[in-house]
């Protein structure tokens, strides 16, 4: 299945791309998909950004499919979905 | 006593004395510091009648216990008084070097009376005070004021916190500038301390209270530097100041744009990575801060010290404008800061020349030229004509209450509440935000509490205030009024908002710091003392209900955007608020019970005599 992910604002800079497509077999839930994004982008992300242990984003970092919070790393996801990560931070 | 030096230097400038005022540990204990001590002191000075500009406004600068410390994020201070802006308590604080300074000078702070006969400044170093002659200061700017205060002292040590010529003006959200560019920004206090002929007040010094356990303030200083670095918070900070939050916030309805009526804008000109991009940075840090979320822009103008844009000033000077020339919004904030005002209630009050101009309201015979959205050219030339007291310009120094009572608008569109011109967060967005706008203190304030930072997945545990649904109102009240406590204490204890530490961090510090034995709930309470103290200077001036509350301009649902079609519901929000603060429903006042169980027992006299 292919899966489109954004990722938005300050975290496209440290992800190093605004956007990706990803090609996970089918059957495949969020812990893959977070699998997949961490080993092609975690190298060069500030190492506060990477959780290493649970193998996904610091927890200040949420994903959103359909503008819905996307939580659990068992969530089943779909050929053809667009899965957004926001940084869950605010200051000023 | 432990962790104070236990006095403050009252200084009374019409007599042109100076003498100590001593602090008992129990004002200590019940006050804690910054602020919310001088509310204290403020309070026993001021009746119904003190003009917030006559010499009978107290000025109070105040550190906390942890400044000067070597805990980190802590080299803050409060400067507190009536403000000259909203006739109500008004505070406002800031960072850099001089409050580490100041608490080095011997004191705790200091409390200004009475009005010089002509410009001076105050030079206060190792528990000496100096009243000197400022008169070839007045009319020099606050960047060039620093300079020649520390070329005349010869101290490079020194650091300075002053008006610039705005303050001398008296304009109502005039603030105080020191360490180059930080201010203390908000409520006029550079209007209050211009009213008294004082230009500066310069500190060095090296003496420091003792501690009440000086190896456990190390030990607590340095796991909180690894944990601040260990953060997150702290990462996006360093590397992209405090507009780190412009896309987010513009993507959750919580950036406002076009005077706050709308909330989709598009501000990839003037985030963050865009000013990291085009511009040569330099971050600036706070005394004892591992962070560093100032920006000095060193290229920009070579010949001049130029300070990076925050996160308020580009959204006040840009979206809310909506202006996306980066180079424009740079212009506007080192106008503001060279002449010394507020940018938030600036930005707010010249977009609120643009709303006029579109709804006919204001005219190119009012303003002398036109009014087009965006036009950066015109919003710089609004902010000269403001801190020039130019045409119109004299007119938009007093707030955007001021305005719309001038030009017989509805005062609903008067972006402000409390007379303290609202920030750039949207209580829309963030329905505790809502409440804490309409509650705050000072008037509208973002940072006590910024419940955005509650509902985007923070906690505060010990206190049960927890992440919810950003758009839904009921509930909101307790939290909110909890976390105002708790971030009310950040400015008594004299640390940064940004400062990723826990409670119970916190109350460990303290005990070491001062031998004290503060639990979870010591604190709160200590919160919420702060804030009643504030609410009962507010009561005595004329503070009702009524003045809690958010001007229709920034309350009407909007139709885009993720917050289309949203309002909070601010009156069942306000009911729950009142419940847990003990505050009479009809008259707004603290009851007497609450007053008295804080320990606020003259002002429970005061208040139902």
């Amino acid at each position: 299945m292919k899966i489109s992910v954004q990722f938005h604002g300050i975290l496209a800079d440290w992800v190093g791309t605004p956007s990706a497509r990803f090609e996970l077999s089918d059957g495949s839930i969020y812990a893959d998909l977070m699998q997949e994004i961490g080993r092609q982008y975690r190298q060069n992300m500030p190492n506060q950004l990477w959780d290493h242990e649970n193998n996904a984003f610091n927890q200040k970092v949420r994903a959103f499919r359909d503008e819905k919070a996307l939580d659990t790393t068992d969530s089943p996801l779909s050929d053809g979905e667009k899965i957004t990560f926001l940084l869950m931070m605010a200051g000023g | 006593m432990k962790g104070y030096h236990g006095k403050f230097l009252e200084v009374d400038l019409t007599n042109k004395t100076t003498q100590d005022l001593p602090l008992s540990e129990d004002f200590c204990k019940q006050y804690i510091g910054g602020a919310t001590m001088a509310a204290a002191l403020v309070y026993e000075r001021v009746n119904p009648e003190t003009d917030p500009l006559s010499p009978d406004n107290p000025m109070v600068m105040a550190t906390g216990p942890f400044t000067g410390t070597p805990i980190p994020m802590v080299s803050r201070y409060a400067v507190a008084g009536i403000s000259p802006l909203t006739g109500f308590w008004g505070e406002a604080t800031s960072g850099g070097v001089f409050p580490f300074r100041l608490k080095g000078s011997g004191w705790d702070g200091l409390i200004v009376t009475g009005k010089a006969d002509g410009p001076v400044y105050l030079f206060l170093k190792n528990g000496t005070a100096e009243i000197r002659d400022a008169s070839a200061l007045w009319g020099e700017d606050s960047y060039e004021t620093q300079k020649i205060i520390k070329a005349d002292l010869s101290d490079d040590k020194v650091s300075v916190a002053c008006i610039g010529p705005a303050g001398e003006k008296q304009i109502r959200y005039a603030c105080i500038m020191n360490d180059k560019g930080r201010a203390a920004g908000r409520c006029g206090m550079g209007a209050l301390m211009g009213s008294k002929n004082l230009k500066a007040v310069a500190v060095a010094g090296n003496k420091r209270p003792e501690f009440a356990d000086a190896g456990k303030v190390g030990e607590l200083a340095k796991q909180a530097i690894k944990d601040i670095n260990g953060n997150l918070v702290a990462v996006a900070f360093r590397e992209y100041g405090t507009l780190m939050y412009m896309d987010m916030g513009m993507t959750l309805g919580d950036t406002p744009a076009k005077y706050f009526t709308k909330s989709v804008f598009p501000v990839g000109n003037v985030t963050g990575q865009t000013l990291r991009q085009r511009y040569s940075l330099a971050n600036y840090a706070c005394r004892g801060c591992p962070i560093g979320c100032g920006r000095d822009l060193k290229q920009y103008k070579p010949e001049l010290d130029v300070d990076g844009p925050e996160y308020e000033t580009t959204v006040a000077f840009g979206p809310l404008c909506m202006n996306t020339n980066f180079d424009s919004i740079i212009e506007a904030n080192h106008l503001c800061n060279v002449h010394g005002i507020d940018t938030i209630s600036a930005g707010v009050s010249v977009a609120y020349a643009f709303y006029l101009y579109e709804q006919g309201a204001l005219t190119k015979d009012h303003v002398g030229f036109e009014l087009k959205w965006g036009d950066d050219e015109a919003i710089l030339k609004l902010v000269e004509m403001i801190v020039n007291q130019k045409g119109i310009g004299e007119l938009l120094s007093r707030g955007t209450l001021a305005m719309a009572r001038e030009l017989n608008r509805d005062e609903g569109e008067a972006a402000q509440i409390k007379g303290l011109e609202v920030p750039m967060h949207d209580g829309r967005a963030f329905h505790g935000l809502a409440v804490s706008y309409a509650t705050g203190p000072r008037g509208a304030c973002h940072l006590k509490g910024d419940y955005y930072n509650i509902d985007l997945g923070n906690m505060v545990l010990e206190y049960m205030i927890l992440p919810s649904d950003r758009l839904v109102s009921e509930g909101k009240g307790e939290p909110a009024a909890k976390f105002q406590s708790f971030k009310d204490l950040f400015d008594a204890l004299t640390l940064c908002k940004f400062a990723p530490l826990q409670v119970p961090q916190l109350c460990e510090m303290l005990n070491a710091l001062t031998g004290w034995e503060f639990s979870p709930e010591d604190l709160l309470k200590a919160g919420d003392r702060s804030v009643n103290i504030k609410r009962a200077i507010s009561s005595k001036f004329g503070l009702t209900r009524e003045h809690d509350t958010i001007p229709k301009i920034c309350l009407d649902a909007l139709d885009e955007g993720t917050t289309a079609g949203i309002q909070p519901d601010l009156e069942t929000m306000l009911k729950e608020y009142y419940q847990y603060r003990g505050w009479n429903w009809e008259t707004g006042k603290p009851t007497k019970e609450t007053l008295i169980d804080l320990g606020l027992t003259q002002a429970a006299e005061d208040l139902y005599s």
